[in-house]
């Protein structure tokens, strides 16, 4: 491609000038960069346009922009691999405007401080005059995300911080995770209250917007991540210690030297309220453990399976006699065990085949199919169901039809001439 | 200086092509999640309503499966099993809920 249009979006709220999207035609020279070109038109077309670079090889982040939706450095981003004939440039989202694509950088450094992405010397970490040590087994876990250079391309892409002005944001949350990891920092309890909050790591939804943008190819929503089960732990520590009333563990040691130097208190929003949390965090474990239990209780009832027959009660259906032998008998009896019901609901039809003077087979008269209700044709020797044409024979078994099953038999037995049916 | 409001670049542009272009896999299934979750509300309704009604019952096991893998995902990146796979875990779960979704289509159509 010979040339580019740049679609620059051009604004001066302290002029009272409006944002709009302002064109230029660029001529492209192999291996262009965006900031080549926006320098082009600055020179070339528009003294007055507005944009920030400083080292211009991709090392400080200052030219942090929006480049056709997506935030980069513009000195990173080839034109000829954007392969687009159009380039919308716009300035990092979630930051005041100065002008055109000059953003005020200012709220953004402000949520480092308020996340405490400040090292705090543990004061026993330090020897009389020596250094904290580092330990390997941190600068692993550490290193992955230490290479921030708070450009802010991260802060604009997450749209978290659109819709929560007082988000701390991804880069401030992976700069304090930094310093979660590290053994050497004295200020752990203290961060990890400031990022306990609603503002704090809570607010991140994993839409991996951060991990996406990130030139330095860091993972915030990872480091963040990391956080959220550092207050999980930290938290259900609390609320178990404190319901068996141990002993809180040891508060960090003694201040050292380094305690002279104050840091800076964190904004006093940020800290949730002792009394509203304990309320909140009892709250949600009471919820948690009604539901663990309620689970817990079905999966039990679940394996231990249907109630045992043993223990149900017999009822009687009169004496045996009354049946006659080789030819099924219809009954009407309460077989059902849900006493609190209406009769009408309670009462089964049921058939009575008895085959010796001794034994009697008791048969459900519902049809195994689709619960229509059979009944004996004595004239082919069958139970026949009317709704789909199923039958079964004496013993209850499928002789034709659709049904899947034979017909259910209750446990049945004779007992001093009376036969007895099981309540199922 | 001027006193009038700060003023910021925020919400995407909906109706350019760019923020489409430019969105991010994790986001696609940060907004499919849910999506799923709020058609789940009418679709379980339908469910009850109209038990025999195959399209609606198989619109609920879409919703149901969609909401259901990307949440193993969500849970899986709470857990901390996202150091660079992300992207591979949404691939996989959207594997797996695409076959549960023909074996449920099979079933049911």
């Amino acid at each position: 491609m010979t040339k580019v249009t740049l679609k620059i979006r051009r604004s001066s709220p302290s002029e009272g000038r409006a944002a709009e999207y302002v064109e230029y035609v660029v001529p492209v020279q192999p291996k262009m960069t965006v900031l080549d070109a926006i320098a082009w038109a600055q020179r070339n077309v528009s003294h007055n346009l507005a944009y920030r670079y400083a080292c211009r090889v991709g090392m400080c982040g200052t030219c942090a922009v929006v480049i056709n939706g997506r935030e980069g450095w513009a000195c990173r981003t080839l034109v000829e691999r954007l392969h687009a004939p159009v380039v919308t440039i716009e300035p990092l989202r979630n930051l005041p405007v100065i002008k055109d694509l000059v953003v005020d950088m200012q709220p953004f450094f402000a949520t480092m401080m308020g996340a405490m992405g400040y090292f705090v010397a543990d004061g026993a970490g330090c020897s009389t005059g020596g250094e904290p040590v580092i330990r390997m087994r941190d600068r692993t876990s550490i290193d992955p995300h230490i290479q921030c250079i708070s450009c802010g391309a991260c802060y604009s892409a997450c749209t978290m911080v659109h819709w929560d002005p007082q988000y701390l944001g991804p880069a401030a949350l992976n700069r304090a995770a930094t310093l979660v990891m590290d053994s050497r920092d004295g200020a752990r309890h203290a961060r990890l209250d400031v990022l306990d909050s609603e503002h704090g790591c809570w607010r991140c939804h994993t839409q991996f917007s951060c991990t996406e943008v990130c030139p330095m190819q860091l993972n915030p929503t990872e480091s963040i991540g990391y956080l959220k089960r550092q207050l999980v732990v930290r938290n259900v520590g609390a609320l178990a210690r404190a319901i068996v009333r141990a002993p809180e563990p040891e508060a960090a040691l003694p201040a050292g030297p380094a305690a002279a130097l104050e840091p800076p208190a964190p904004p006093p929003a940020m800290v949730a309220d002792g009394g509203r949390r304990r309320v909140l965090e009892y709250g949600i474990a009471g919820v948690l453990s009604a539901i663990a239990t309620s689970v817990a209780a079905t999966a039990a009832a679940f394996l231990r399976g249907p109630s045992t027959a043993a223990g149900r009660p017999w009822i009687s259906l009169g004496p045996v006699e009354r049946f006659p032998l080789h030819a099924p008998a219809e009954a009407i009896v309460d077989v059902s065990g849900h006493a609190d019901r209406e009769a009408s609901r309670r009462l089964r039809r049921v058939y009575v085949v008895r085959s010796t003077a001794t034994e009697a087979l008791v048969l459900s008269s519902e049809c195994s199919h689709l619960g229509c209700g059979v009944h004996w044709d004595a004239g082919i020797g069958q139970f026949v169901c009317p709704c789909h044409g199923g039958t079964f024979d004496l013993q209850g078994r499928v002789t034709a039809g659709p049904p899947p099953r034979p017909l259910a038999a209750y446990r049945a037995r004779v007992e001093r001439g009376a036969l007895l049916v099981q309540e199922t | 200086m001027a006193m009038s409001l700060p003023e910021q670049v925020g919400k995407r542009e909906l109706t350019q092509l760019r923020t489409w272009k430019a969105t991010s896999p994790g986001m696609w299934a940060w907004l499919t999640q849910r999506l799923a979750a709020l058609a789940l509300v009418p679709l379980i309704l339908l469910h009850i309503t109209y038990p025999y009604k195959v399209l609606a019952q198989f619109l609920l096991v879409m919703a149901v499966v969609f909401h259901g893998m990307l949440g193993i995902r969500v849970l899986l990146i709470d857990l901390g099993v996202n150091v660079r796979s992300e992207k591979v875990i949404l691939g996989i779960v959207s594997f797996i809920g695409l076959i549960v979704l023909f074996l449920a289509g099979q079933h049911l159509f």
